[in-house]
């Protein structure tokens, strides 16, 4: 597993649990050795503030994370909020085009 | 082939995946996108600005949008490198296309390889179904079949 690529895409509410389904894989993707990526948008986003905890421990372990801005934006969320950068579409394009394998909470 | 369908009947959700459907192929990746179930309702736009434009703006890059029914559904997405299949959050018409499980919504179904597992909102989150009770999946051991796979990972 080391090396390989993982993508994975959460666009749903946290109330769903698909946030921390999300997290829980990429913990345990981070562990094995391999690359992990996440996206947030939609109504995922709105959910991260209250999980920058664990965010920032993704981080650290290598993971690379990204928000769509038009979401954070009409959430009335910004980069200090959420403790992440905000991106793009883009982001979410370059994610999963590079990825071995995708797993998508949308 | 990047596979999005867009199984809500909610124009809120419809909009949000079309605009992935868009940003996906930033890259020039292929990418399709269908409409199904409840979402086939949208194929006209229903009136709905954003997703006129989303629609639109699709046709125009070549990709036009397409209403599939769960027969072809269940090709297409064996057929994709990777699927995102954007519900309302709760069990949507693509899980009935991959499945004859009976399901409780919201429990989500992930399909990988040829074993279809379940993601619960609390704690164990991923569990498999045998013998009509619910067995705990560690998430390393989800990894090793999801990265061991050599087809899409579906959750709907």
């Amino acid at each position: 597993m080391r090396g390989r690529r993982l993508a994975i895409v959460v666009s749903t509410a946290g109330e769903t649990g698909d946030l921390e389904a999300a997290f829980e894989l990429a913990g345990a993707a981070g562990a094995a050795g391999a690359y992990v990526s996440l996206f947030f948008m939609s109504d995922a986003v709105a959910g991260l503030p209250a999980r920058r905890a664990v965010i920032a421990e993704l981080a650290d372990d290598g993971c690379e994370l990204a928000v769509c801005a038009a979401s954070a934006a009409a959430a009335g969320l910004g980069e200090d909020d959420i403790g992440l950068p905000l991106g793009g579409q883009d982001d979410h394009a370059a994610m999963v085009s590079r990825a071995d394998r995708v797993v998508a909470f949308t | 082939m990047i596979l999005v369908v867009v199984d809500s009947g909610d124009a809120d959700r419809v909009s949000e995946a079309l605009r992935a459907g868009l940003g996906l192929g930033l890259r020039g990746d292929p990418v399709a996108v269908v409409l199904t179930g409840a979402a086939a309702r949208f194929a006209g736009g229903a009136d709905d600005p954003r997703i006129e434009r989303a629609l639109r703006t699709l046709a125009e890059l070549g990709r036009p949008v397409e209403v599939v029914d769960h027969a072809d559904l269940a090709g297409r997405i064996q057929r994709a490198r990777a699927v995102e299949v954007w519900t309302s959050g709760g069990r949507s018409a693509a899980a009935a296309a991959m499945s004859e499980a009976a399901a409780t919504p919201p429990v989500r179904r992930l399909r990988v390889g040829g074993a279809e597992l379940e993601i619960w909102p609390e704690p164990p989150r991923f569990r498999r179904r045998a013998d009509g009770a619910s067995g705990a999946i560690d998430a390393a051991d989800l990894l090793a079949q999801i990265l061991a796979s050599d087809g899409p990972i579906v959750v709907s």
